[in-house]
């Protein structure tokens, strides 16, 4: 590539370190886009093109892969995703409830970003959690049985 | 009672480090067997345990690996895979094994991928379970430090190489050929069978893949021998499980159990029975593609073949209670929107149809719905019944429809007829 | 291996390599299904072609298999009318219609849509879903398709085709879940060249042909005649669809030896050059004064009537045309028009063919070795590379055994291709559109291909093993050598071809000659333009269907020593403009006529157009001009059978013609389907009175509603239907066995066996300039869609 290369060094470093994991440099695509939105939070039609071309795969194969996972983001999301647990046993343990007061809290309803940019407010299935429902994940933190005073604590800056 | 599973898991605690686990024992099988023992022999002794795959399928394991082609047929790569994407709602087993002694499942990947002679492993987990993830790579690092894993493995001529992957989302990667699929760097469709993946897997080389649980076991049935495993077993069933609970019980959480033990036993002995204020009304006995079950099975022992027996499967073995305030008709409709959402779009029925399940269910919560919708749920638990989808995702997500029209059909008929849901 | 297997309590005999599925069909049974293809096998993704299946003969209880993904077993007994079946069958469709708008009647391909078929097949009549459907926005995939996503079923038929049967990486499906999305990345025109087979591989109307789309008009409504692709020397099979005079669209025409199901965008949508501004409709003077018809052919009869006037034939125009014309000019002013390239190239293809003889695309697909060489196929001889590039995704038997996959299993195979790939070498000056698929691709100068050809085939001759290639293409059964280039190069391929097969391998040759008819010409004449230069002093010219200045540089040069120069030509031209007297005439879509492809495939073409203008077709016009000059051999073509059985006099080579040009036997063939309409309206705001159909003789294919579906003599079938069966995959109906060919067809060849001369060509060193411009083809150049895809560029 010629043109100037969006990726950091270090994500380019990544990238080749992953791409070694394996016998073909495309089965390290997913590793490489979660990678890369390690940093950049989601990833951009530039950058997924980017990684594409280190991968040798075209910019249609790359977005295949990117649009069928859910954890792959293509569009801009918060510095904090907070993943809410919409499977059955917290459901049955109060999750609309608590989508419902962080809903409030955040002025944001599920898949939007708050104003400030600091959380994006997406469901998740079943995060493995299920003794301690309702479960979340606040970016990488698995929080379970979470009610008002959790969230208290979790959102200092947005208290009921 | 025998824990061979979760002895050295202490809740809320760091998992053992490489030292610990040796003071406890750990890796004395690897030392014993590698370059020691013939592979054939440690196969044997899978086969002979009767260990079966802890995934939910419950198919021998010793059965799979047998499937392999021999390296004389066969020559060049072959892969060994732990599905560790544990997604299955209600069900938390395989990270309490991840996070709580990761180096119990390197040992197992170990003596595993000797038993088929396999150089390369990928330990597939879930993308959510940071922490898993951050544990396991510590420890292979550890391993690797130690000799025990990469090339010429404490000088017994075999090599082996454990990369965690983390996925990306999606519960299909469970399914263990869209699992290839993604490990290959492509969308998580299921593959054709055949061929296997025992004969056509990883990048086309021969491969296992095998369940988190299932390799756990194998350090302790190497160890102590196929007939020590059997004899942990109750009612007829083989080793230990790690069974759980959740939903309105005293005490939910995961327990490891001889397999086999009594459904009754695990929810009152071990979980301590109803909340007070609630009643059992029927449960999932393991995930959320198990059909449901009533009070007055409960002393089913938990073993794949008796929850066959019972036309039900034993799944991952977590159950779900439905209790007595809970919305059976809701609590069906949430499983649905998960099968729905999470359906791979390849196969017609499954991606069309869950969603026209989904939706007709929502729309009988909200008091919409008409009786004639009873009939089409019906009809549509015989579209997306087994064998006529092209995995098995639609016809899991039948269980409980199927099951839930049989034994709530009442609940259903008064949403309709009242015109609106009476838990709300 | 043939076997018997009872379906619906009917025994029948199958090919036990087949699916359940195909086997259904073949046997003419009706099996509803989306997914499967018969070019793309099976994958089982759409679960349609459902039916039951029981073991032994005490199950009274079955099992619902898919049929596409069910081997055959001897004595199995299947239900296709069982109800459990039948009911999930409709469940199926039921199911995939919930996000269907039921657009139909503003759908373009409402009345010839798979989807509305196999709706009906499966008794599905009432909708049931309440809910919300799925919407798509759609993309501008350039101007070959229209997207209309909401329309789709789901059925992966585009992805298979696009990525993994034609290589095209810039298409693909998106997200998950009922939410999946077949398009682009971004907006933009399809890369593939073979993206316009979309159309018909969709089972319903989510790729939309866009320019017919602009000029619609319903299946049922348009005359559909058989014909052959103008546009390279494939020849692909296509059926010319018209009404109201004005050709409307091309669809493929199935051939199992040749295309197959599929088209080159170039064949599919450069067709519409007749349509297009740049068509010639008008005779002209030297001064640009549009001369009546009567009267520009009186005005060839005068330049015919001068002795000595030299003839310049055309490799686009067909056999009829150039023969009538060397005839009335005489062989000895008769010259094949091209450059001294073409020239000597179409010399030793001629001689090759004849010695060697010539593959079919059919065996370049199941070629178990390939080499290329000289230049890209894709871009002279698109169809051919489409099948090269299948013939390097075919998975060896032995491996599909070994891994116990049936070669119909679309999916395993494609797995198992990632483990083996047959050997293919590209060896071309320029990068080729094969070289992904190649297990070595070189790059080399024309003049050191053609040492390395030679050298490939001294090291098959004396079996050493410094040669890879020599090596590789010794171990395969069935090799296929593709090339194009010069005289030289085409000689030192077919010495591999020669080498080879000494070595007991039954190897092919393929060339690719760069026009539609080039062999033909080159059977009837091959001397080039400077042979024409050479021997003009001064007399009259008459230049058929061919542009000289895309031939030589000197073209200026010739038609500024000629008195009068006369051009037929059906576009504008820059000989056109030089012209004296310029003579409009028709295209192939207007004329009938014979083309012999590169495999020497001698291919009949109907006249598919009917407007009122009188004669147009150059061999008629030369006919009836030679008349009024008083030529009396004009005499001898009274009919365009007449004039065959001259030929097969005169030319014993192009005897084959005749064969190739079914006779009208009994009824002839119609050509306009049973529910045509509006005939009777169609003019009527000119007169109530209803016009006489088109009178045509020269064709064995009648112009009217009236007549057989087929013609019986040939397996010639102009209109693609039968009950049930709206879609282009009428075509299972009509084919022996799915796959196989139609029903009581015939081929015609002009080289049917090689000589057994062994003897090696002499391979010359210096060679004449290349000036030829690939990938690109005079008359779809004209075609306004094809200008509008130039245009809107390559987003990579």
């Amino acid at each position: 590539m010629t043109a100037k290369s969006i990726l950091t060094a270090a994500e380019l470093d990544g990238i080749a370190a992953l791409i070694s994991h394996y016998p073909t440099a495309r089965a390290a695509c997913i590793d490489s886009l979660k990678l890369v939105q390690e940093k950049r939070r989601y990833i951009a039609d530039d950058v997924l093109a980017e990684i594409a071309h280190l991968l040798g795969m075209s910019v249609a194969e790359l977005d295949e892969v990117a649009t069928f996972y859910n954890l792959i983001y293509r569009q801009p999301v918060g510095e904090t995703v907070i993943l809410l647990c919409d499977s059955v046993t917290c459901w049955m343990m109060g999750r609309n409830q608590v989508a419902a007061d962080i809903s409030k809290r955040l002025a944001i309803k599920d898949g939007e970003t708050t104003a400030d940019g600091k959380y994006t407010m997406l469901p998740i299935v079943c995060l493995g959690h299920c003794d301690h429902a309702p479960a979340m994940l606040m970016g990488k933190t698995l929080v379970g049985n979470v009610d008002a005073a959790q969230l208290d604590r979790l959102l200092p800056e947005a208290r009921a | 009672m025998k824990r061979p599973l979760t002895k050295n898991i202490i809740v809320n605690q760091m998992p053992f480090d490489l030292v610990a686990y040796e003071r406890a024992g750990g890796y004395q099988t690897v030392r014993q067997s590698l370059g020691k023992i013939d592979p054939d022999a440690v196969l044997a002794a899978v086969v002979d345990s009767g260990l079966g795959g802890c995934g939910g399928g419950g198919f021998p394991t010793g059965r799979k690996w047998q499937a392999m082609p021999s390296v004389a047929t066969r020559p060049g790569p072959r892969y060994f895979i732990v599905n560790a994407d544990e997604m299955e709602p209600g069900t938390f087993k395989d990270r309490l094994l991840l996070e709580g002694d990761p180096h119990q499942l390197i040992e197992g990947i170990i003596l595993s991928a000797y038993a088929v002679q396999a150089n390369h492993a990928y330990v597939f987990i879930r993308g959510e379970y940071h922490r898993a993830i951050a544990l396991m790579e510590q420890a292979i690092g550890e391993a690797e430090a130690a000799g025990l894993l990469g090339d010429n493995i404490l000088g017994s001529g075999f090599n082996l190489i454990i990369h965690v992957h983390g996925g990306a989302g999606r519960y299909i990667c469970g399914e263990e050929t869209a699992l290839l699929n993604s490990l290959e760097g492509r969308r998580a469709i299921p593959r054709s069978k055949p061929p296997l993946p025992m004969i056509s897997g990883l990048f086309g080389a021969p491969t296992i893949v095998n369940n988190v649980e299932t390799i756990c076991n194998i350090p302790h049935i190497v160890a102590n021998g196929a007939e020590w495993f059997r004899s942990l077993g109750r009612n007829g069933a083989a080793g230990t499980k790690i069974f759980g609970v959740s939903g309105r019980v005293n005490r939910p959480g995961t327990y490891e159990l001889p397999m086999g033990t009594p459904m009754r036993e695990m929810i009152e002995e071990h979980a301590g029975g109803m909340k007070p204020g609630y009643a059992l009304r029927a449960l999932l006995p393991g995930g959320a593609s198990t059909g449901f079950m009533l009070e007055n099975d409960l002393d089913t022992p938990m073993s794949f073949a008796a929850f066959a027996a019972k036309g039900n499967r034993l799944g991952t073995g977590t159950a779900i209670i439905l209790d007595d305030k809970t919305c059976p008709v809701g609590f069906i409709a949430n499983l649905q929107h998960f099968f729905a959402q999470e359906s791979c779009g390849w196969c017609a029925p499954c991606r069309d149809g869950l969603p026209w399940v989904e939706q007709t269910l929502k729309s009988i919560e909200a008091g919409e719905g008409k009786l004639e919708d009873l009939d089409l749920l019906t009809e549509m638990t015989d579209t997306l019944a087994p064998g006529r989808t092209f995995c098995a995702l639609a016809p899991g997500a039948m269980a409980s429809l199927t099951t839930g029209l049989a034994y709530f059909r009442d609940e259903f008929e008064r949403h309709i007829r009242d015109g609106e849901c009476p838990w709300t | 291996m043939d076997m018997k297997i009872t379906v619906d309590d009917q025994v029948i005999t199958v090919n036990g390599d087949d699916n359940l599925l195909a086997a259904c069909l073949s046997a003419k049974q009706d099996v509803p299904y989306f997914c499967w293809h018969p070019a793309l096998g099976s994958v089982g993704s759409c679960r349609q072609c459902a039916v039951k299946v029981f073991q032994g003969p005490d199950d009274t209880t079955g099992r619902i298999v898919m049929a596409c993904m069910t081997k055959l077993t001897p004595g199995m007994r299947v239900a296709i009318a069982d109800e459990q079946a039948v009911e999930f069958r409709e469940a199926v469709v039921e199911t995939v219609l919930t996000n269907h708008p039921h657009d139909c009647p503003v759908c373009e391909v409402g009345g010839e849509c798979h989807l509305q078929d196999m709706t009906v097949m499966t008794g599905h009549k009432a909708r049931r879903y309440r809910y919300e459907k799925r919407t798509n926005i759609n993309q501008d995939l350039g101007p070959f398709i229209r997207h209309e996503m909401n329309r789709c079923i789901g059925c992966y038929r585009c992805v298979r085709f696009y990525q993994d049967y034609a290589g095209g990486d810039d298409f693909g499906v998106f997200g998950s879940n009922r939410n999946v999305y077949f398009g682009r990345d971004e907006d933009g025109a399809l890369e593939s060249q073979f993206a316009g087979n979309l159309v018909e591989v969709c089972p319903t109307g989510v790729f939309v042909d866009k320019p017919f789309s602009a000029k619609f008009r319903r299946k049922w409504d348009m005359r559909s005649t058989p014909s052959v692709c103008p546009h390279c020397a494939v020849g692909c099979n296509i059926t010319v669809q018209e009404r109201g005079g004005q050709l409307r669209r091309v669809v493929n025409r199935y051939n199992e030896t040749l295309n197959g199901y599929f088209l080159c965008d170039r064949g599919r949508f450069g067709t519409g050059f007749v349509e297009s501004p740049a068509r010639l409709r008008n005779s002209r003077n030297k001064t640009n004064a549009v001369l009546p018809a009567s009267e520009a052919h009186a005005q060839l009869a005068d330049i015919l009537k001068t002795p000595g006037t030299i003839g310049i034939g055309s490799p686009r125009a067909s056999i009829e045309a150039n023969f009538a014309l060397r005839q009335l000019v005489g062989a000895e002013n008769f010259y094949a028009g091209v450059s001294e390239f073409d020239s000597a190239a179409l010399q030793s293809a001629v001689a090759i063919a004849r010695q060697v003889g010539l593959a079919r695309v059919q065996d370049a697909e199941q070629a178990d070795a390939v080499l290329v060489l000289g230049d890209d196929p894709a871009a002279i001889a698109p169809r051919l590379a489409l099948a090269l590039r299948q013939s390097s995704q075919r998975v060896p038997s032995e491996i599909l055994a070994q891994r116990d996959i049936p070669a119909w299993d679309a999916g395993a195979a494609k797995l198992a291709s990632h483990e083996v790939m047959n050997p293919f070498f590209v060896i071309t000056d320029k990068p080729s559109w094969l070289d992904p698929m190649a297990t070595q691709a070189l790059r080399r100068t024309s003049q050191e291909i053609i040492t390395l050809a030679t050298e490939v085939a001294s090291a098959i001759g004396s079996h050493a093993s410094n040669s890879d290639i020599a090596q590789a293409l010794l171990k395969a059964r069935q090799p296929v050598i593709a090339v194009s280039g010069d005289a030289a190069l085409l000689k030192a391929a077919a010495n591999i071809v020669l080498a080879l097969r000494a070595a007991g391998v039954p190897a092919k040759l393929s060339l690719m000659l760069p026009e539609a008819n080039s062999l033909g010409l080159g059977l009837i004449d091959s001397r080039p333009l400077s042979a024409a230069l050479a021997a003009c002093q001064g007399q009259n010219i008459i230049v058929l269907e061919n542009d000289l200045f895309l031939r030589s540089d000197r073209a200026g040069e010739l038609l500024a020593s000629a008195r009068n120069v006369c051009v037929l030509d059906h576009i504008e031209t820059s000989s056109v403009k030089q012209a004296t007297l310029a003579v409009a005439v028709g295209s192939f879509a207007d004329s009938d006529g014979t083309f012999v492809n590169c495999e020497g495939r001698a291919q009949r073409f109907f006249k598919a157009i009917f407007r009122n203008e009188g004669t147009t077709q150059s061999w008629a016009l030369l006919r009836d001009a030679g008349l009024q000059a008083g030529l009396d051999i004009a005499a001898a073509w009274p009919t365009h059978v007449a004039l065959l059985a001259d030929l097969a006099s005169t030319l014993p080579n192009l005897a084959v013609c005749a064969e190739a040009s079914p006779e009208t036997q009994g009824a002839r063939p119609a050509t306009l389907s049973y529910r045509y309409s509006g005939r009777t309206a169609a003019t009527a705001h000119i007169d109530v009175r209803e016009p006489l159909p088109p009178q045509h003789d020269d064709s064995p294919l009648g112009t009217t509603m009236e007549g057989p579906p087929i013609h019986a003599q040939t397996g010639v079938k102009p209109v693609m239907w039968t009950p049930g069966w709206n879609s282009a995959q009428a075509v299972n109906k009509f084919q022996d066995v799915i796959g196989g060919a139609i029903s009581g067809s015939n081929e015609v060849f002009v080289f049917e066996t090689p000589s057994n001369i062994t003897t090696a060509f002499e391979v010359a060193g210096a060679q004449t300039t290349d000036s030829r411009v690939l990938g690109l083809e005079e008359m779809s150049e004209l075609s306004p869609a094809i200008i509008a895809r130039h245009q809107a560029g390559s987003a990579s």
